[in-house]
């Protein structure tokens, strides 16, 4: 059992500087991002660990776990003797403390005139990739007055034409939400126009990132259309909308949407009225997307990569531990060459969120996310690790110097979920419940207004509690990072040593002591 | 009959100390002691070994104080012979450092002796007993810090291929030399030292001449040395020239 070791690296993060030999009291958690580790060295010893280098702590022939002297995340505390370091935080290994949340499309430093309060990933990012959507082709029409009563007319532009979802993308059903994005809005001189809006029927509206307009439609009618008057700055801009249909006859419902912007010109009586048309809904500016293509999304690792792209950016003036970082997945592939299958929308509050919250937030338990600390990759994977049930069991008698097991009761199989149409959604697990008795739950799912997304909310719920939990306590004796490792799957000795378990290693814990170390790893029944 | 075997404080011979006689050398030749626990797993028959170091051990050299002075005489007065004894005495003490010294065994070959080095440190044993009025005794003590001794020089140097290397117990005290970007690997105890340029490796105090980060890997070792040697017939891969001082017990 190799002992744990400490060495000092510069401030790139990847120079190895001398090895810590008078280190003691080494330990570390390795749990991909939620890490921590620890030492202390005789202040005699201490003198070039100055702020901004690296103490890596290696065990098992690698590198485990890291500290970034000086970080936020590091407590630092002497006895006059000895020089202690403990980062406690979350976060592996320290090193983006410094990361901040920015608004989008700004890499540098500085506030846009106007920005939204969150950052959002997802179809109204104008980065993102709508390669796969279809333009509206032949379902366009010049906008028609008498069903558009509100819309703005007479201006000195072309009209605007409504565009719609055919009927042979798929008759849609009842709640069921087709997307737009409008594209080649270039403002070419910053300032206030004004954003002539108008869906069929409930809608929910984006510029850029930023939710500007949410519309309750009322079944078949048409909303009314809305004006908004918005700051634009120089540049192209993006106009996504949402759009659900909330009643009407199914197979013949289709979603569609108008919309014109305008500079705003003096109407002579002291007020401001609509100008001159810059942008407007058409078959050449108007992209779809319905269900029966996917729902529109981003994947949780295109949001890292832009994250950390941004920070590499900005590091050349305002230097951060994110830039040390190198992204080894894709937006759509990840460390292991496997397609990300998590598309989605996410937000988060800019400038006053760090970048280990954000990381935190965006990887849940969706995605393992984790940083090398010998080379300093970000490495995202869909399922960290391998199954290796047949090649590594731990059980006395064998390689575990103590083992138990605790098994819970089911504790749900039935879940409750009321919407915010006040709608009840009833979940069922019956093999659940024929195996275990009938126990409900209920859960609040907020303003959820879809029927399907509450009963995806009670399915996950379902899911981690509607069989019975077992929870491992294991000391295996050797073999971590060796034969198993962080994400892997390994046999365990079920309740009172009978069958075995499936058990996934989400953490391991090594406390250094002279030439032994202790070994932990936290297991938790995989499910998979 | 007079023989080599005796320890050095330094460079100073204890043996070169008026009316002093060392003893016993058993104690120059104690085995090593390695440290570390086995593991007890519940159910399985006896215990799961781990791999282990050579500890710090203690050992003592005694001696004898006799009333001679440096030219080996005797003072005639029985009171001068206790004052000598007492002066020689105090030599001893003044040889004798308050913190780490450098020791030297010397132990009897078939014709001459070896000589062999280790870290140590003084602990005790100035508290003499008299056998008689003018004659005294005690044990000093030390601690090998080293757990083993090493050869004062380097005992060979090595490259790829097979090699016997000399001593009894595993070393890491060697300097390694490489040329350029290369990995060497001891297959015989399974460890490997990847460099990404040339560089001289000083595998005891882990340093690297051209800086380690030139270090691109290394493992294998039990207790995460960057290399190791095991007495005997070591086969090396790769490149990079080993300059080793073998370790003895």
């Amino acid at each position: 059992m190799s002992a744990v070791t400490a060495w000092l690296f510069a401030a790139d993060g990847t120079t190895m500087l001398r090895r810590l030999d008078t280190a003691r009291d080494l330990g570390f958690t390795d749990a991909g991002l939620s890490s921590e580790a620890e030492f202390r060295i005789p202040l005699s010893d201490a003198a070039d660990l100055t702020a901004g280098r690296f103490v890596k702590l290696r065990y098992a022939d690698g590198f485990r776990a890291g500290i970034l002297l000086g970080a936020e995340q590091v407590d630092v505390s002497t006895d006059g003797r000895w020089l202690s370091f403990r980062q406690s935080r979350e976060m592996r290994p320290g090193l983006l403390w410094d990361g901040i949340v920015m608004p989008q499309s700004y890499p540098a430093y500085g506030v846009r005139r106007r920005v939204a309060e969150d950052r959002w990933w997802g179809f109204m990012d104008p980065s993102f990739d709508d390669s796969g959507w279809s333009a509206p082709g032949s379902a366009t029409r010049l906008v028609d007055y008498v069903r558009y009563p509100s819309f703005p007319q007479g201006l000195t532009d072309v009209d605007p034409n409504a565009c719609w979802v055919s009927l042979s993308d798929g008759a849609l059903s009842i709640n069921e939400s087709t997307w737009f994005r409008g594209h080649n809005i270039n403002i070419a001189s910053a300032g206030i126009y004004r954003l002539h809006l108008c869906s069929d029927d409930t809608a929910d509206w984006y510029l850029d990132d930023e939710l500007i307009l949410q519309v309750k439609g009322d079944g078949n009618t048409l909303s009314q259309a809305t004006t908004i008057d918005q700051y634009l700055a120089v540049g192209p801009h993006v106009l996504a909308v949402k759009v659900t249909n909330e009643n009407g006859v199914a197979g013949e419902l289709v979603n569609e949407i108008v919309y014109s912007i305008t500079t705003l010109v003096d109407d002579g009586n002291g007020g401001l009225k609509a100008g001159t048309v810059v942008a407007r809904s058409a078959a050449s500016t108007v992209l779809i997307c319905t269900t029966t293509m996917g729902e529109p999304g981003v994947t949780r690792a295109k949001a890292l990569l832009d994250l950390v792209n941004e920070a590499k950016v900005r590091a050349t003036t305002h230097p951060n531990g994110v830039s040390k970082l190198t992204p080894t997945f894709t937006g759509t592939l990840d460390s292991a060459g496997v397609a990300f299958t998590d598309l989605g929308e996410f937000s988060l509050p800019i400038l006053t969120t760090r970048y280990d919250e954000a990381f935190l937030q965006l990887a849940e338990d969706v995605v393992d996310v984790d940083i090398n600390v010998s080379t300093l990759q970000l490495n995202v994977w869909v399922r960290r690790g391998s199954d290796k049930r047949t090649t590594v069991a731990m059980m006395p008698a064998s390689n575990a110097t103590s083992l138990s097991t605790t098994k819970d009761l089911a504790r749900l199989t039935h879940m409750f979920a009321r919407t915010a149409d006040g709608v009840l959604v009833e979940t069922v697990d019956a093999a659940a419940e024929a195996a275990y008795g009938r126990v409900e739950g209920g859960q609040s799912v907020g303003a959820v207004r879809s029927l399907r997304t509450a009963n995806n909310l009670n399915l996950a719920a379902l899911a981690a509690s509607s069989v019975p939990t077992v929870e491992f306590d294991a000391q295996p004796i050797g073999g971590a990072y060796t034969t198993w490792g962080m994400g892997d799957t390994v046999a365990v000795t079920n309740h009172r040593g009978g069958t075995l378990a499936a058990a996934r290693v989400l953490g391991i814990r090594v406390d250094g002591r002279d030439d032994e170390a202790t070994v932990t790893p936290e297991l938790v029944e995989d499910r998979s | 009959m007079s023989l080599p075997d005796t320890l050095l404080i330094g460079t100073t011979d204890l043996q070169t100390v008026p009316g002093i006689v060392v003893t016993d050398v058993s104690g120059l030749r104690s085995p090593v002691r390695r440290r570390g626990d086995s593991y007890v797993v519940p159910g399985r028959t006896g215990q799961v070994g781990v791999g282990k170091v050579v500890d710090a051990y203690a050992f003592t050299v005694p001696i004898a104080v006799l009333p001679d002075d440096g030219s080996g005489a005797t003072p005639a007065s029985a009171q001068a012979r206790r004052a000598q004894m007492l002066a020689n005495l105090d030599a001893v003490a003044a040889l004798m450092p308050s913190g780490l010294v450098t020791l030297k065994r010397r132990l009897s070959t078939a014709s001459s002796y070896v000589e062999h080095v280790a870290a140590g440190e003084y602990v005790d044993g100035l508290a003499a007993a008299l056998l008689n009025a003018e004659t005294g005794e005690t044990e000093l003590q030390f601690v090998n810090l080293d757990g083993c001794w090493y050869d004062t020089t380097t005992t060979a140097t090595i490259t790829s291929g097979t090699s016997t290397v000399a001593g009894t117990v595993d070393t890491r005290n060697m300097v390694i030399t490489f040329g350029g970007a290369a990995t060497l690997t001891n297959t015989t105890l399974g460890v490997h030292l990847q460099v990404s340029a040339g560089t001289v490796i000083d595998v005891q105090a882990g340093t690297s001449s051209a800086g380690l980060d030139k270090i691109v890997a290394w493992g294998g070792d039990s207790q995460d040395a960057l290399f190791a040697l095991r007495p005997g017939s070591n086969v090396l891969t790769g490149s990079g020239s080993v300059a080793y001082k073998a370790a003895w017990s």
